[in-house]
C-alpha cells in the first residue's frame, strides 16, 4: 500500500484512500468527471444553450443537423440542442432528487424495522404493497391521483423507490447486527447511536451506493416514460422523455428528434452505473487497489 | 480470603427459546475466581462455554442465578451502571477476522474505547494513548493506518487485545482467543496475555476447547458438558487425576505429540445430545460407558471428592475406587 | 521409479499471478509417497500445503494460479501432462480428497446416499441398484446405519458429515487419499473417532494417505512419515519418530517449542519470533533466515536444499541442529 499522503486527523485517510482507488478504476474515474460535467451543464444551462429552449421560430421548422442547429430543430422551430441542455436540469433534479429523498426515507424505515422488531412487520408489509404493484401501473395511478406536475412526479418516484432502499438497509442491518465486531463494540460500552453510525451504516454503504446510482438511471427512465405517456412533465418544458415522445410521430423522417434525447438518457444511465460500481469498490477497504 | 474474589457466579442459567423448545445453554453453573488468576473453561462446541462468558459480561441477559463482581451483585444493573461496569470487564473474541470492523483503521479501532468513554481531553492525548497501547500489545506504529484485512491473524488479535486493555480493566473474558491462530503465533499471543496478566494483575476467564492451551494458562479449570459443570479443579490436579468419565475421555482424545506415547484413547460413542429441553438426568449419560439407571433419571450434584476437586457424577467413587 | 512408489512429486513450483504481484505459493517441492504409506504434511497457514494438494489433483485455480515447473507422477504417469478429460477420471477414482469443512462440502439438497451413489456411478459401470447397494455398504463402513441413506446433510452432525465425506472419497477404492485438515473443524472426541476411522479404512484398503494438517499430534498418531513445510518449501522430512525425536531444522524446533504440551511442564512458551515472510516477496536465501536464531550470512544469500542427515531423514538447512542444541 502506501503512495497516498496520510492525513493526521482520525478517519480522514479513508477518504484519501477512496479517491486513490477511484482514480485507479479508469471507467469509474471518467464517469465521475462526466457526471460532474452533466451537473455543471445543468447549472449553467442559460450560459451554454445557444437559444432559448421555448423560443419558437416558424422559419426554421424541422431543420436537420446543421452548424446553426447542431441537433436540428423541432416542429415549432425550437433548437433541440438548447432543449437538451435545459433538459439536464429536469433529469438531474428527478434523478438525484428522487434518489436522495427515497434513500433517506428508505434507510430510516429500514433501520427502524431492523432495530425494533415490533415495527418490522408493519413497516415492511406496508412497503411490500408498493413494491408488488407493477411499476408503471403504480406510478400512473399515483400521478393521476396527485395531479401532473413536477413536484408530484418527484413525490411519486420517491414513494416508488422507498421500498427498495428500506429492504436493502433492513437486510444489511439485520446481518451486521449479529456480526462479532458489533458485539465487540457493545462489550466496550458503545451506545446504539454510535454503533449505528460508526459500525453499521459504513458497512451497509456499498449496497446502498450501488442501489443509489443504478436506480438514478432507473428513475430518469421512469420519469421519461411517464412524460412519454403524458403524465410527467408537461410541454413546453424540455424533458428528455417528453422530447422522445414528441419526436415519435416524426421518427421515420426526422429520426434525430427522438434518438438524440434517447441517447442522452442511455449515456447518463451508463456513466452513473459505472460510477456506482467504481464507488462501491473504492469505498471498501478490503479490496486492494 | 473472601474479599480476594474477583468474580463469583452462583447457579447461573441461560436458556434460549427456540422453535423446538428451551435450549439450555448454561444450566446452573457456580464458580469463584480469585483476583489475578485464570479460570479455564473447557468443553466441546455447544457446551455453553462461550455463552457463559457472554452472560457474565451482560452481552446476554441471564435467565437465572447471580453474578457478583468484587462482592457487588451485578446480576441486574441499570444501563448507566452497566456502562461504567464495562470499563472494568472486557472481552477478547475468538475470531480476529470477524470481531474487527473492516472499515476502521488500526488506530481508530484502538482509540474507540477511549472515545466512547471520552477519557482523553485532546487529540494529542488520544494519539499518545493509542500509540502506547499499540506498543504494549506489540503492534508496530507504522501499522496505525492499516486496515484489519491487511494484517495477519496474530496482529489482528493484538488489536483485539489492545482494545480490551486500553481502558485498564481488571477482568477479561477471553473467548477462544488463540484457536484461530497458527501455533507459532498462538504462542506469541499466549505469552503476551500472560505478561499483561502479571503486569496488571488481570483476572481472566479463558474459554477454549484446546486442552493443552488451557492447561498452560489456567490456574483453575472447569470442564463443561451441555451447559453443566462436570468437573472443576486446580489445573495441575485436573491433568493428573480426572474423575469424571467425560474429562477422562476428553483428555485421552488429545493426539499426543510424542510418537512413543501410545496410551490408549478412550473412544466415546455417539455425539453431543441435544441441549433443547434436556431430561432431568446426567447430560453425559447417553455417551457414558459407565451409565447406570440412576444416571438416566437424576441430575448428579457437584461434589467435592478431593480437596478443591469437584465432580458431578453419581458413580464417581465406584469408578475411581475412592 | 521404485517398485513400491505410488506418487512422486518432483520440483513442483506453483505461482499465483495477481494484478500487481506474484505469490510464490510452492517453491520446488519434491516428495514421494509409497503404496499404503501415510504421510503427514505439516505447516502453518499460507505455507502452501493446500496448494500442493490441489496441484496433485490438477485443481489449482487457473487463473490466477499456475504450475510453473515440475512434474507429478502417479504410477509413472505425469499428471501435469494429462489432459483435463483424463484427469476427471483420475480424480475420485485414483486420487480422492477430503476437504476441511464438512459443513460446506456436501450438497444440501441431495440425500447423502445419492451423493455417494453419484460418485460410484460416475466412475464405475454400474446399474442404479448396484450403485445404491455399494453406497449403503460405504455408509455402514464409516459407521452410519444404512437406513440413513435417504436423509439430507442438515440432519447430520459435523462428525457424521465428515464420515459421509470419507465414504464418498473411498467409494471408488482410490489409491491415494488426500485429507486436507479433515478434523480441524471437529471437537477432540469426534476427531478421535474420525482419525480412528481413517486409520482403520486405510489399513483395510491399503490406500496411501497424504494428511495435511497443522496439528503435530494428529500426525504423530496417524502417519509413518512427516514433511514440515514453510513458505512454500519442505524444510524437513523423514519418518515421524526420527523427525520428532531428533529434529534438525530450526523451524521444526520452534514449532515444537511453541506448542503448549500436556506431557511437559512449561511456565512460558518459546514462540518463533516474527512472522512468515511475504509470499509475494520471498527472501533470496533461506525463507526462514529472518526468524532463525542461527542464521549466518550464507543463509541470507543461498537457498538450502534437502540433504539426508539420517536414514530417510532430510533437512534443508546449512546448520542443522544437534539434539543437544
Amino acid at each position: 500500500m502506501g503512495g497516498y499522503k496520510k492525513k493526521k486527523e482520525y478517519g480522514n485517510s479513508q477518504l484519501a484512500l477512496t479517491w486513490m482507488k477511484l482514480k485507479d478504476n479508469k471507467f469509474a474515474f471518467i464517469s465521475f468527471w462526466l457526471v460532474i460535467a452533466v451537473i455543471l451543464v445543468a447549472i449553467f444551462a442559460p450560459l451554454l444553450a445557444p437559444y432559448d429552449y421555448a423560443a419558437q421560430d416558424y422559419n426554421n421548422i424541422m431543420v436537420p443537423l446543421s452548424l446553426e442547429h447542431p441537433f436540428g430543430t423541432d416542429q415549432f422551430g425550437r433548437d433541440i440542442l438548447s432543449r437538451i441542455i435545459y433538459g439536464t436540469r429536469y433529469t438531474i433534479i428527478i434523478g438525484f432528487g428522487t434518489m436522495t429523498g427515497s434513500c433517506i426515507v428508505g434507510v430510516f424505515l429500514g433501520l427502524l424495522a431492523a432495530y425494533y422488531p415490533k415495527l418490522d412487520n408493519p413497516i415492511m408489509r406496508f412497503l411490500d404493497i408498493f413494491a408488488n404493484i407493477p411499476d408503471m401501473a403504480l406510478l400512473m395511478c399515483l400521478v393521476t391521483i396527485l395531479g401532473t406536475n413536477m413536484k408530484n412526479l418527484l413525490i411519486c418516484l420517491i414513494l416508488y423507490y422507498i421500498p427498495g432502499f428500506a429492504r436493502i438497509s433492513r437486510a444489511k442491518v439485520l446481518t451486521l447486527r449479529n456480526e462479532e465486531f458489533v458485539e465487540a463494540s457493545i462489550a466496550l460500552g458503545a451506545s446504539d447511536a454510535r454503533i449505528l453510525t460508526k459500525h453499521i451504516l459504513p458497512n451497509a454503504l456499498s449496497p446502498l451506493i450501488v442501489r443509489f446510482t443504478m436506480s438514478t438511471g432507473g428513475s430518469i427512465l421512469e420519469a421519461a416514460a411517464l412524460s412519454f405517456i403524458g403524465l410527467g412533465i408537461q410541454p413546453p418544458e424540455p424533458e428528455w422523455g417528453l422530447m422522445i415522445s414528441q419526436g415519435r410521430q416524426f421518427l421515420s423522417t426526422y429520426w434525430y428528434y427522438s434518438i438524440i434525447p434517447g441517447l442522452c438518457i442511455v449515456f447518463l444511465t451508463f456513466i452513473l452505473n459505472f460510477l456506482g460500481d467504481g464507488l462501491r469498490d473504492a469505498l471498501d477497504p478490503r479490496l486492494n487497489y | 480470603m473472601e474479599n480476594n474474589v474477583m468474580l463469583s457466579v452462583k447457579d447461573l442459567k441461560k436458556y434460549f427459546p427456540t422453535p423446538g423448545g428451551m435450549l439450555h445453554a448454561v444450566d446452573g453453573v457456580t464458580f469463584d475466581i480469585q483476583k489475578g488468576t485464570t479460570l479455564g473453561v473447557v468443553g466441546e462446541s455447544g457446551c455453553g462455554k462461550s455463552t457463559l462468558g457472554r452472560v457474565v459480561l451482560h452481552l446476554h441477559n441471564s435467565t437465572g442465578g447471580q453474578i457478583f463482581f468484587e462482592g457487588k451483585d451485578i446480576t441486574h444493573v441499570s444501563k448507566a451502571e452497566l456502562h461504567e461496569l464495562r470499563k472494568q470487564m472486557q472481552i477478547i473474541f475468538q475470531d480476529p477476522f470477524s470481531s474487527i470492523d473492516p472499515r476502521m483503521s488500526v488506530k481508530q479501532l484502538i482509540a474507540e474505547p477511549l472515545q466512547i468513554y471520552k477519557l482523553t481531553k485532546s487529540k494529542e492525548e488520544l494519539e499518545k494513548k493509542v500509540k502506547e497501547t499499540m506498543d504494549i500489545v506489540g503492534l508496530a506504529s507504522r501499522l496505525a493506518d492499516s486496515y484489519a484485512h491487511e494484517l495477519d491473524g496474530g496482529r489482528r488479535q493484538r488489536i483485539g487485545i489492545g482494545r480490551a486493555i486500553i481502558l485498564n480493566p481488571s477482568f477479561i473474558v477471553c473467548d477462544e482467543p488463540v484457536s484461530a491462530l497458527d501455533v507459532s503465533i498462538q504462542a506469541q499471543i499466549l505469552n503476551l496475555m500472560q505478561d499483561l496478566q502479571e503486569e496488571r494483575k488481570l483476572t481472566y476467564i479463558f474459554v477454549t476447547h484446546n486442552l493443552s492451551v488451557v492447561k498452560h494458562i489456567s490456574t483453575d479449570i472447569m470442564v463443561m458438558y451441555l451447559g453443566c459443570t462436570v468437573e472443576k479443579a486446580n489445573a495441575n490436579e485436573l491433568f493428573h487425576h480426572q474423575y469424571h468419565p467425560y474429562t477422562k475421555a476428553l483428555i485421552s482424545a488429545i493426539p499426543h505429540v510424542d510418537p512413543d506415547d501410545d496410551t490408549k484413547r478412550i473412544l466415546l460413542k455417539g455425539e453431543l445430545t441435544s441441549p433443547i429441553n434436556p431430561k432431568n438426568a446426567c447430560r453425559f449419560a447417553p455417551r457414558c460407558n459407565y451409565a447406570c439407571e440412576k444416571c438416566h433419571c437424576e441430575v448428579p450434584p457437584l461434589e467435592e471428592v478431593a480437596p478443591g476437586h469437584f465432580v458431578a457424577c453419581h458413580r464417581v467413587r465406584e469408578i475411581n475406587g475412592l | 521409479m521404485r517398485e513400491n512408489e505410488l506418487l512422486s512429486v518432483e520440483d513442483l513450483e506453483v505461482k499465483f499471478f495477481l494484478r500487481k504481484s506474484t505469490v510464490e505459493a510452492v517453491n520446488g517441492v519434491s516428495f514421494t509417497i509409497d503404496k499404503g504409506e501415510s504421510v503427514g504434511l505439516v505447516g502453518e497457514t499460507g505455507a502452501g500445503k493446500t496448494t500442493t494438494a490441489l496441484s496433485i489433483l490438477g485443481l489449482v485455480p487457473n487463473p490466477p494460479g499456475k504450475v510453473t515447473k515440475g512434474a507429478i507422477y502417479l504410477n509413472g504417469e505425469d499428471l501435469l501432462k494429462t489432459p483435463e478429460k483424463e484427469m476427471r477420471k483420475i480424480r475420485g477414482n485414483d486420487i480422492a480428497m477430503i476437504f476441511q469443512d464438512p459443513m460446506t462440502s456436501l450438497n444440501p439438497v441431495m440425500t447423502v446416499g445419492d451423493q455417494i451413489m453419484e460418485v460410484v456411478r460416475l466412475h464405475n459401470d454400474m446399474t442404479k441398484e448396484q450403485a445404491m447397494k455399494r453406497a449403503v455398504e460405504m455408509l455402514e463402513l464409516v459407521g452410519i446405519p444404512g437406513e440413513r441413506y435417504a436423509e439430507f446433510p442438515h440432519q447430520f452432525s459435523g462428525g457424521m458429515k465428515q464420515r459421509v465425506l470419507i465414504a464418498i472419497s473411498l467409494a471408488c477404492n482410490p489409491k491415494l487419499l488426500i485429507a486436507d485438515e479433515p478434523t480441524s473443524a471437529l471437537d477432540v472426541t469426534i476427531q478421535a473417532q474420525v482419525l480412528d476411522l481413517i486409520a482403520g479404512l486405510k489399513e483395510k484398503f491399503n490406500t496411501s494417505l497424504l494428511l495435511i494438517t497443522h496439528d503435530l499430534g494428529v500426525v504423530a498418531e496417524t502417519c509413518d512419515r512427516v514433511m514440515i513445510m514453510y513458505a512454500g518449501s519442505i524444510v524437513e522430512s523423514g519418518p515421524v519418530r526420527s523427525v520428532y525425536k531428533n529434529m534438525k531444522h530450526p523451524y521444526t524446533v520452534g514449532l515444537f517449542n511453541s506448542l503448549p504440551r500436556l506431557d511437559v511442564e512449561t511456565d512460558r512458551l518459546e514462540p518463533i519470533k516474527g512472522m512468515m515472510p511475504d509470499p509475494t516477496n520471498l527472501p533470496a536465501g533461506c525463507a526462514f533466515c529472518e526468524r532463525c536464531p542461527y542464521a549466518t550470512e550464507r543463509c541470507k544469500t543461498e537457498r538450502p536444499v534437502l540433504t539426508e542427515v539420517e536414514d530417510g531423514h532430510f533437512v534443508a538447512c546449512f546448520n542443522p541442529m544437534n539434539k543437544e542444541g
